[in-house]
């Protein structure tokens, strides 16, 4: 996988983790790890992306969001997988060809069942989109079953 | 019943290529049917370059492929303008596996000047998957 040295330049990683299969067609992502021990992520609209208008597709920007905000219910679930329940996505600005997205994921909440976590993307001092997401949060013992 | 080394079927009957972007030639062809009482149906064969770890088809495919559905039949519901998503709202009911058709419902609710709204579904293999609803603007519209 290449990388792209202006990503890394900003204290981003290509997710180097066992990665889906989907998320390696659509990528790659960068994620940061920050002072508070959450994450940021990032990836570079690219050609291949861009729908008849010329500009990201919806799916894309949402395939991205659901693939980090995953990351984020999962941490919020000590590691263990979640499976999402929802995602409300709200499209406020285009993302041109060639923009960095980024993205830092906030846990709104926790409860026994569910996992709130929220979403703006970022690129060129303009959000993007904003998401806001449910997780089931799956138990130790079902998701050792799952496996 | 599945047999092993699935080709990707040959374009459904009736269903038509949808106008290829690059990120719909990425990961798709999707098809589409577009149908007299407003009920439109859309179908993606599922590789395994659809899928999460988990074998199952990864959630950003599942709404990529709702926006597609839902935003086709938004389009199909006007002439010419070109259309950008506004809000989309998708509830995962259950998983979805490869190697078999992802299918879509979508049908316009209301059409105003500016806006269009749709809800839609996703089914794979007679299970629903995923329960949609979204907004369009119509670009340009005065």
């Amino acid at each position: 996988m290449q990388t792209d040295p202006d990503i890394v330049a900003l204290g981003y990683k290509a997710d180097l983790k066992p990665v889906d299969p989907y998320e390696v067609l659509i990528g790659p992502f960068y994620a940061r790890r920050e002072a508070e021990g959450d994450y940021s992520y990032a990836f570079r609209i690219g050609a291949q992306h861009a729908n008849v208008n010329e500009i990201a597709h919806g799916g894309m920007l949402m395939s991205f969001a659901d693939s980090v905000v995953a990351n984020a219910a999962f941490a919020a679930n000590d590691g263990m997988p979640a499976v999402t329940l929802s995602m409300n996505t709200t499209f406020l600005a285009p993302g041109r060809i060639g923009d960095l997205v980024e993205t830092r994921p906030r846990l709104v909440r926790r409860t026994r069942e569910i996992i709130f976590v929220d979403a703006d993307f970022q690129a060129g001092g303009e959000t993007l989109l904003s998401v806001k997401s449910l997780w089931k949060v799956i138990r130790p013992r079902k998701a050792q079953a799952a496996v | 019943m599945r047999t092993e080394n699935i080709a990707e079927p040959a374009v459904p009957d009736g269903y038509e290529l949808l106008a290829v972007s690059p990120f719909n030639r990425l990961t798709g062809p999707f098809y589409g049917r577009q149908r007299e009482d407003g009920q439109n149906l859309f179908r993606v064969f599922i590789r395994n370059h659809h899928l999460n770890r988990g074998a199952g088809v990864h959630g950003g495919m599942l709404l990529n492929f709702c926006d597609i559905a839902l935003g086709r039949s938004a389009r199909w519901a006007i002439d010419g303008n070109a259309l950008s998503t506004v809000s989309l709202q998708c509830d995962f009911v259950s998983m979805a596996r490869g190697d078999c058709w992802l299918e879509a419902t979508s049908r316009v609710t209301r059409k105003t000047r500016a806006l269009i709204f749709v809800s839609g579904e996703l089914h794979s293999e007679d299970r629903l998957v995923m329960t949609a609803s979204g907004v369009w603007k119509v670009l340009g519209a005065r």
